[in-house]
């Protein structure tokens, strides 16, 4: 099988005349299974892991879903990774309870996505005999593993948890702000039990007044209305706390929010109830009082758990690992990453995360900042020079003298700029220039000229009904439709998005959205995908037995391009000796007597002949693709080069198209120009596209565009995009793992949605066509409610009647019309 | 009449009985994760094996 000065992209894999399998455990592809037990697999990784589930008879693991399991990465940094769980200080910070003989711990797996992984993790007592039990919280990703810490460590119970194919991760974040979110989710669903059930039982007690059977019942009603009085108080001191407290906060901004008015609504109605109970001149308002407070929470409720597993003001502290390694004394210490002091020597590993500004000491150092400038080539320090927080070490072990302690750092600072324009939990009930609220004070103001009215008209005709139609119009003129309307929509159109790959965060946000006026894309990472490289080989012919070599040459180099390369070549096995990896430069190996290198041109000494002999020769597919080459030397001859780009995602064409229509759009880089031409293909013409852009310089443009009086989406990715993402009036973070870091963000979209970008930002602009919508309903039914107020003819049961109709009514014409535009093909 | 005063207390209880029933159960975390008990209920018994599991 020869390859011929052309290109090997992965769609011309078809040449090959082996069989390609699915992996039995995972599911991957393969051309060389490894054979275990007749099933094929990938990976010794995925066998091993088979093995273990075979041995411990799990292999109903298998049974549940198709080639269920992770690729297993078998990476060496694995040994040391987890050494931060044998430090005792941070492992009590960690661990949720713990005793002589047992601990409890969490562990965060972002890797579980189905029914298999549940059961296996549920039964990992079954494969080490140290652990007691595990029970897994499947939404938020957590496993929580009881374990006698006598027989196993907590260290490795993260071990087998990685070998499983489920590593867990764990931040910084973990440890400063631990996640006290549910108690107040559990409030809320203990006041909605509360609210429900008194509602449905006062319903049921107030039947005899609806049917007008009060008068059979010897006197005995003014027990029926006992009992409603004493369901409704849990509801009016209980369950309706939270508008009381929102409605305060309004009004001590002097701020007339919508909570305002359904407070007023609630207190006049319970007011107004009491009174009648008391002087028997009616059954009271009980049922439309605590329905009103049911349904109400009811709506806040369901928008909340659509967003329970995301959380999106997310800060530095859950990018960094929990603690470094310091060097003292001769040997690594773990310390935490908060007790790190300028001064320290630390020493970072192949594959970490740098946690703090520091000079570097002893070392290669190839560190990857991709994450916090947006250039994707990594980039290759020298003794003494300044590495920045944020970057990843790429090969081997470095020692780096810490200057700054953690919270000092370049990334961090960067971070907190400019937080002040966003205040990121503020619900829509109470941003004041919202537009519901704007229609929440025209309503307010309408209901009370209207009930003055009203008065005044009945003060000359019968000044006896005054009191009963005043209280009657504020009653059935609740807003609670409106307020309804809002949160139902929103609610439907945030959770259809999500199925879509776009999070976002909540209503407000959505709104922001729609009214934005200029679109900036980030390029690294956001436009390009940077975990699946493209690869192509432009040189001399290479046999099978080249193919061979260089592929297991280029699997002992760590370096992302080599590794990226074995994988694409994904040949047999053959035997190399003398392996010599060249830090930042390449590899080197003995095949047969013959001396192969790869690596940079400068590695493998390409003379001045062959600089013109291959030099000008391109690859012939540089359509959407940017990267880097690394050459291959066979003895004395220079074979060629192997070209390793990241690539564009597909269809991006289309979505930018759409959006020209109805934006102005800008792309910016913090790459340098060589890919001018390529993205120029990828864009619309007449889209900007700004190269070796700093982040701070990021943020700056938009910034600039805002004082321009433009309304800015941002998409980006990465710590880099991370102040602009902040400064924008909306922003998108792009993710390949929704689970895993982004920074703090108004939306968290998975890469493949971008595309579908255009579509979704339609979606959001129908939510508000269906508020307005919702609106004419809500108005509908007050004009209905108030005539029979102003009448004087309001009772209990048309109130009872009125009252649930308008919301379920609203509820279903909220969801049906919502969810219209997910059901139709527009969007799938 | 007056045994219809008894009835609605019974009701009233009864109702109750599962008002505390709720919150109890939320208390106890089951409203914590609803995705996890749905797979967790495949796994009771155990399926015959398949043609796929070859540990015999």
């Amino acid at each position: 099988m020869d390859i011929k000065n052309s290109s090997v992209a992965s769609s011309s894999k078809s040449a090959n005349s082996q069989m390609v399998v699915d992996c039995f455990h995972c599911g991957v592809k393969t051309k060389n299974p490894i054979q275990f037990a007749n099933h094929s697999f990938c990976c010794n990784g995925c066998k091993n892991v088979y093995s273990i589930l075979q041995q411990n008879d799990l292999c109903q693991y298998y049974d549940l879903n198709e080639n269920p399991g992770n690729t297993i990465d078998t990476n060496e940094a694995l040994k040391y990774k987890f050494n931060f769980l044998e430090d005792e200080k941070l492992l009590s910070e960690l661990m949720s309870f713990k005793n002589d003989e047992i601990s409890k711990l969490n562990f965060y797996l972002p890797q579980i996505h189905c029914s298999s992984c549940l059961y296996l993790l549920e039964n990992l007592h079954q494969i080490h005999k140290g652990v007691v039990a595990a029970q897994l919280q499947f939404t938020q990703k957590e496993l929580s593993v009881t374990f006698k810490h006598k027989e196993i460590s907590a260290k490795d119970v993260a071990i087998l948890l990685s070998n499983l194919g489920y590593e867990p991760y764990f931040s910084l974040g973990d440890l400063l702000n631990k996640k006290q979110v549910k108690p107040s989710n559990n409030k809320r669903l203990y006041r909605l039990g509360v609210a429900g059930f008194a509602f449905s039982n006062i319903m049921l007690l107030s039947f005899p007044e609806y049917f007008d059977w009060g008068k059979d019942l010897d006197g005995l009603s003014i027990y029926f209305q006992w009992f409603n009085l004493i369901l409704a108080l849990p509801v009016v001191l209980y369950s309706a706390q939270e508008f009381y407290s929102l409605a305060w906060g309004g009004l001590k901004k002097r701020f007339l929010n919508i909570d305002l008015p359904i407070v007023l609504a609630l207190f006049i109605t319970f007011g107004r109830s009491l009174y009648e109970m008391f002087t028997h001149s009616g059954p009271g308002y009980f049922d439309s009082l605590t329905g009103i407070v049911f349904f109400m929470l009811l709506g806040r409720y369901l928008q909340d758990k659509t967003y329970e597993s995301l959380s999106f003001s997310r800060d530095y502290t859950s990018y960094f690992p929990l603690s470094a390694h310091v060097w003292k004394e001769g040997k690594e210490k773990e310390v935490m990453l908060n007790d790190i002091q300028a001064g320290d020597e630390l020493v970072i590993h192949d594959q970490e995360i740098i946690p703090t500004d520091g000079q570097l000491a002893d070392g290669t150092a190839v560190i990857d900042y991709s994450f916090v400038t947006g250039e994707a080539r990594p980039i290759q320090v020298k003794q003494g020079e300044w590495v920045y927080a944020g970057g990843r070490q790429l090969e081997g072990s470095i020692r780096v003298l810490a200057q700054k302690s953690v919270s000092q750092g370049y990334l961090v600072s960067l971070w907190n700029q400019s937080n002040e324009n966003k205040e990121y939990d503020v619900p829509v009930e109470s941003d004041e220039n919202h537009y519901i609220h704007i229609a929440s004070q025209w309503f307010t103001v309408a209901l009370f000229t209207i009930a003055i009215a009203g008065s005044i008209y009945w003060a000359i005709a019968d000044a006896t009904k005054i009191w009963h139609v005043l209280t009657s119009v504020l009653i059935v003129a609740c807003p609670c439709a409106l307020l309804l309307s809002v949160t139902f929509t929103n609610g439907h159109i945030l959770s259809a998005l999500a199925r879509k790959g776009l999070f976002v965060k909540n209503a407000k946000s959505l709104e922001r959205w729609r009214n934005v006026t200029v679109g900036v894309f980030d390029k690294t990472g956001t436009l390009t995908e940077m975990h699946r490289p493209e690869i192509e080989y432009v040189g001399k012919e290479l046999t099978a037995d080249h193919l061979d070599v260089i592929a297991a040459v280029s699997k002992q180099s760590i370096h992302p391009y080599a590794r990226a390369i074995s994988k694409f070549l994904d040949r047999p096995q053959v035997a190399i000796e003398n392996v010599r990896n060249i830090t930042g430069k390449g590899v080197s190996a003995i095949y047969d007597g013959m001396l192969i290198n790869m690596g940079s041109r400068d590695f493998v000494g390409l003379s001045s002949l062959e600089v013109s002999q291959f030099g000008a020769l391109h690859a012939t597919n540089t359509d959407l693709l940017v990267g880097g080459e690394v050459w291959i030397k066979w003895g004395s001859v220079v074979f060629g080069k192997f070209i390793v780009k990241s690539r564009y995602r597909n269809n991006l064409k289309p979505m930018f198209e759409k959006f020209r229509t109805k934006l102005s759009l800008a792309v910016i880089s913090g790459d340098n120009d060589t890919e001018k031409a390529i993205i120029e293909k990828v864009l619309p013409s007449k889209v900007p596209v700004v190269f070796n852009v700093k982040p701070i310089e990021k943020q700056r443009y938009v910034q600039d565009l805002q004082v321009n009086g433009q309304k800015v989406m941002m998409v980006g990715d990465g710590l880099n995009d991370a102040g602009a993402l902040n400064q924008a009036d909306f922003s998108i973070s792009i993710t390949e793992n929704v689970g895993l870091f982004s920074p703090g963000c108004d939306a968290i979209m998975l890469g493949d949605s971008l595309p579908k970008l255009f579509d979704y930002w339609r979606l959001a602009h129908r939510a508000r066509k269906i508020i307005w919508w919702s609106f004419a309903i809500s108005i509908a039914y007050n004009i209905v409610g108030l005539s029979f107020a102003l009448s004087g003819q309001l009772n209990p049961l048309i109130a009872a009647i009125l009252m649930p109709v308008s919301s379920i009514t609203i509820v279903t014409f909220t969801y049906l019309t919502s969810n219209w535009g997910y059901w139709k093909k527009e969007i799938r | 009449m007056k045994v219809i005063l008894f009835l609605m207390a019974c009701s009233i209880l009864v109702a109750g009985g599962f008002l505390v029933a709720y919150l109890w159960s939320v208390k106890s975390g089951q409203y914590n994760d609803l995705e996890a008990d749905s797979f967790r209920i495949l796994h009771d018994s155990k399926p015959k094996s398949t043609q796929k599991t070859t540990n015999n």
